[in-house]
């Protein structure tokens, strides 16, 4: 929706006018989200144990301590293995979900919506004592990451439904007719056309997921075994106190996530070309 | 994670000397994510390797606190032994005993606790007393802390004893006037001055000091209601309250805080340690309380062995110093005093943190659960105060 | 795969006439929360109702005092309840003020900038929630950023302490924490409009105003409701922004809740966390009643 599209009336000026207004408000509204990682990254080279200003010497101690923590590095591994899987899961069964719920009528539906809205309503500490009651006097589970990963799932799935559906809604089916009256079978249809339409909803969702369960604590707390995640590794460093060591680590993941995400989207924006 | 770390020294660097032009940070930041992969993949590699060569069954499951290990202790454990072990940390004892509870010995050998916390795991059923003779680092340890009484069950011991520091008040001279009594805190002048760490139960405790109980960690319901009223009178000047004592340091660094109304000791050393003013601590005359804490073996424990074998690698002197040079508070090992004593550097603190007079830890009002119905009381008369 | 399937299935030709075949795709993740969510909450339920000398033991008799309690206690649980959802829902009324505008800014930016900026907006989440907040402290305290600049350049010389620990600092850093989900969900609703109808209301007259309220708006609403659901409802659950940036007069309902648990009142603690979802549940049916999505998109 260009400006340049609109009725011709107006001046040029008056066209760019609120454009360049709007592209004001953006710079300005990541400068809101960027500002606590500025603050974090550059207190990560600053030689002080505290995060408060005024800043002390540079340094790279921070940094050479993160190298010598094991159960940081462990932590850091056990956390993608979980995120990763519960991404993928949830993903799959939250974009199936969304379908019935956004294409058919049945009775109920509203309170079927409702019900699995659920998990996010419960606090979590609750939710991962409940899942911890289930797996281990009820189930008789062995507690592992799978056991963490069933319950993010649980945390994760609504997210995905939402996302989905909300990109279903206003879906226009007459695509899906169409392919199908051209002599397309089901699935072909399905990927060639309904699947590129709502992969932006499904990648959204996706993307929420791994978010939020790369960042989970409580939960993963009750229903984890005997290891550990990056969440409850810097939620435990509790009696004796945060260091900058975390802000280290906190600044390699963002130059880490921003540099794979930056060059992947250069590397499809050129293949596209 | 070699790689990786000196691509971050370049990176900054090259920040620093403003020469980075966009292909390099790319080219940088694709460095640094190989480095971070093939960190884990090696690491992963080293774990399975060093577990098939075990001596003793394990793996060993860990659930503790942060404060109470290093990584020195843990790779030369895992070196000598053979054994692999899970650490799982945890920052409330509440947490901790429910996790215990429900999933007992098969996944946990080994649990850390405050003072009181491990009569309540052993009458729970959830630990098994330790016979601390049988240890040869126990031999290292102040005689006073292999006899706690609280501890004792016949001639054995519920917990290894690991740490300890009173929990006091500390202030800025610039700002206050010196005190000697919990009464000073509630001075008008000092009106979001004041940072606590959040604490409910010791919090309870201490403002039973102050409206005069006799027992603070046993108030009748009458002693537990004037411990409210005085939070209440309380709130006005509290900044906030904390989640983690290091974010004392940082709020006396920067001047926001003029008191912190319950610091363990040591508090002094790290706020000048990290450039802030020379804060005084206070033993205010109602008395005060600390905590004592230390490791339990789970009853039923999968690997036993292998968790009596931990306690008695890690309690040893040499660790101990190490942890003493990180954490800076008292602990239960002499030896490791005795050595610090000999180090220029660390004598002062030695006896800054109490370190040296053991007895002290046995003069503090140790925390730990209100028995019975009186955690419930302490806990809602907690949330009445902070939620009027 | 399976789930994916399921997904195709629906446009078989084949379709039952009793049984639409895409309820199927229901069935992972109703199966998942039955099993994962809704029997571990049964289990939580009867501990509410249980008055238990034992931890965590179903050995006890029968009691309806956890809830009692929840509604006296000196009225403090129902109070603060009140007060969390007043304060969700300023901060996600704030989360729809400054994000709408940001998502429309984004999906008027070309397509190859689109995915760049959404990435960016994404971004910040991966960095550990904690830490972020932990940052806050750093910018509103009294030698925080926001303090130092304004003392740099002249205009205070006292430091500004009402930046920090209160409701203010709180609805701040959740508006902070959770703008990335309003801006997505609009952003995604924005992007699908059907633009031609905007260029159909300017050409008959209408002025911005009222073709953003006519057309953009309602086109969107999918997006809003969504948003506010990601930003809602996840606040209710709050527990970390008041802590750290709350100071005294920012304890939310939470807070409260794991004081209790933490005391190992799980029976009560479970009561508090029912009536608080009792309460979000209401709020939601009313909200679907007024936003009937259904009745907007079945033309």
């Amino acid at each position: 929706m260009s400006p340049e599209r609109f009725p011709r009336r107006s001046p040029r000026w008056a066209l760019r006018l609120p454009r360049l207004l709007l592209a004001l408000y953006g710079l300005l509204g990541f400068v809101f989200l960027y500002l606590p990682i500025a603050v974090l990254i550059v207190f990560s080279f600053n030689s002080s144990a505290v995060i408060t200003f005024p800043l002390q010497h540079f340094t790279l101690s921070w940094y050479r301590e993160l190298r010598e923590d094991f159960v940081l590095l462990g932590a850091v591994r056990n956390s993608i293995v979980v995120t990763v899987v519960t991404t993928v899961g949830a993903t799959l069964v939250g974009t199936a979900a969304a379908f019935p719920l956004v294409r058919t009528g049945f009775r109920m539906k509203r309170m079927v919506n409702l019900f699995l809205l659920l998990p996010i309503v419960i606090p979590g500490i609750l939710t991962g004592i409940a899942l911890l009651i289930l797996f281990v006097p009820v189930l008789n589970l062995t507690l592992s990451l799978n056991t963490v990963i069933a319950g993010q799932i649980v945390l994760a799935g609504p997210f995905v439904v939402l996302v989905v559906a909300s990109r279903l809604y206003g879906f226009n089916q007459q695509l899906e007719a169409a392919a199908m009256d051209l002599g397309a079978t089901p699935w072909r249809t399905f990927w060639h056309v309904t699947f590129p339409l709502i992969l932006p909803g499904v990648l959204a969702g996706a993307l929420i997921t791994f978010t939020l369960t790369f960042d989970e604590f409580i939960v993963t707390f009750f229903t984890i075994g005997p290891e550990s995640t990056l969440p409850m590794y810097i939620w435990s460093l509790v009696k004796f106190g945060v260091t900058p060591k975390l802000n280290a680590l906190a600044s390699i993941i963002v130059v880490l996530t921003l540099g794979t995400l930056l060059t992947a989207n250069s590397l499809l924006r050129r293949r596209a070309r | 994670m070699k790689d990786g770390h000196t691509a971050v020294q370049s990176l900054a660097q090259e920040l620093r000397e403003g020469q980075l032009t966009r292909r390099e940070f790319f080219r940088t930041c694709a460095r640094l994510g190989i480095g971070v992969m093939a960190a884990s993949s090696v690491l992963r590699t080293l774990g399975g390797g060093t577990a098939s060569a075990a001596a003793l069954p394990g793996p060993l499951n860990i659930l503790v606190w942060d404060d109470h290990f290093d990584e020195p202790e843990l790779k030369d454990f895992v070196a000598t032994t053979g054994v692999k072990v899970n650490t799982s940390l945890f920052d409330e004892n509440a947490d901790a005993y429910a996790k215990t509870k429900l999933v007992g010995g098969r996944q946990i050998d080994v649990v850390s606790g405050d003072a009181l916390w491990g009569p309540r795991y052993y009458q729970s059923g959830l630990v098994d007393p330790l016979d601390l003779s049988q240890f040869t680092s126990a031999k290292e340890l102040f005689p006073v802390f292999r006899e706690i009484s609280f501890w004792k069950v016949g001639t054995r011991s519920i917990m290894f004893p690991w740490s300890w520091a009173p929990i006091i008040p500390y202030y800025d001279p610039r700002y206050v006037t010196p005190f000697d009594s919990y009464e000073a805190l509630f001075d008008p002048k000092y009106r979001r001055r004041i940072v606590m760490e959040k604490t409910p139960v010791d919090i309870m405790a201490q403002m039973g000091l102050v409206s005069g109980a006799k027992k603070p960690y046993q108030m009748t319901a009458s002693e537990v209601k004037a411990a409210k009223e005085a939070l209440i009178r309380l709130k006005p000047n509290i900044l906030t309250f904390v989640e983690q004592s290091n974010q004392f340091v940082q709020y006396f660094v920067n001047g926001s805080a003029w008191i912190i109304a319950n610091a363990h000791t040591g508090l002094d050393y790290r706020v000048k340690q990290a450039g802030g003013p020379l804060v005084k601590p206070v033993y205010p005359k109602e008395g005060y309380v600390g905590f004592l804490d230390g490791e339990m073996v789970v009853k039923n424990a999968a690997h036993r062995d292998a968790a009596m074998a931990w306690l008695d690698h890690k309690n040893q002197a040499k660790y101990v110093v190490l942890n003493f040079q990180k954490q800076l508070r008292a602990l239960a090992n002499e030896k490791a005093m005795k050595i610090l004593q000999q180090d220029p550097k660390y004598a002062d603190l030695v006896h800054a943190t109490g370190y040296d007079q053991p007895d002290v830890a046995l003069r503090m009002i140790l925390k730990g659960p209100p028995p019975g119905e009186g955690l419930k009381m302490y806990i809602d008369a907690f949330n009445e105060a902070i939620a009027r | 795969m399976r789930a994916a399937s399921n997904v195709a299935v629906h446009i078989s030709p084949r379709v039952g006439r009793a049984i639409p075949r895409l309820l199927w795709g229901l069935l992972p993740l109703a199966t998942i929360d039955v099993v994962l969510f809704v029997i571990p909450m049964v289990f939580m339920a009867l501990f509410s109702f249980r008055f238990s000398e034992e931890l965590l033991g179903l050995v006890g008799r029968w009691t309806v005092a956890h809830y009692v309690k929840v509604f006296t206690s000196e009225g403090i649980y129902l109070r603060i309840l009140v007060k969390t959802i007043v304060i969700a829902v300023v901060a996600t009324a704030a989360c729809l003020l400054v994000g709408y505008p940001f998502a429309y800014f984004i999906a008027n930016a070309s397509r190859r900038w689109q995915s760049v900026l959404l990435t960016l907006v994404i971004m910040p989440f991966w960095t550990s929630y904690l830490l972020r907040v932990y940052a806050w402290t750093a910018i509103l305290g009294d030698r925080g950023l926001i303090n130092e600049a304004l003392r740099f350049f002249g205009v205070t010389d006292q430091p500004l302490s009402f930046l920090l620990f209160n409701v203010f600092s709180e609805i701040v850093v959740f508006v902070y924490l959770y703008i990335p989900y309003t801006v997505l969900a609009i952003y995604a609703s924005l992007e699908k409009m059907d633009r031609s109808l905007v260029l159909a209301a300017m050409d008959l007259g209408a002025t911005p105003v009222q073709t953003f309220l006519r057309i953009v708006l309602p086109q969107t609403l999918p997006g809003v409701y969504a948003s506010i659901v990601f930003v809602f409802i996840p606040i209710l659950g709050e527990y970390v922004t008041p802590t750290l940036v709350g100071g005294m007069s920012g304890v939310l309902i939470t807070n409260l809740l794991v004081n209790q648990i933490h005391a190992l009142e799980f029976g009560f603690g479970a009561a508090i966390a029912f009536v608080m979802a009792t309460f979000v549940l209401m709020l939601l049916l009313g909200l679907r009643r007024s936003v009937d999505l259904e009745r907007l998109y079945v033309a």
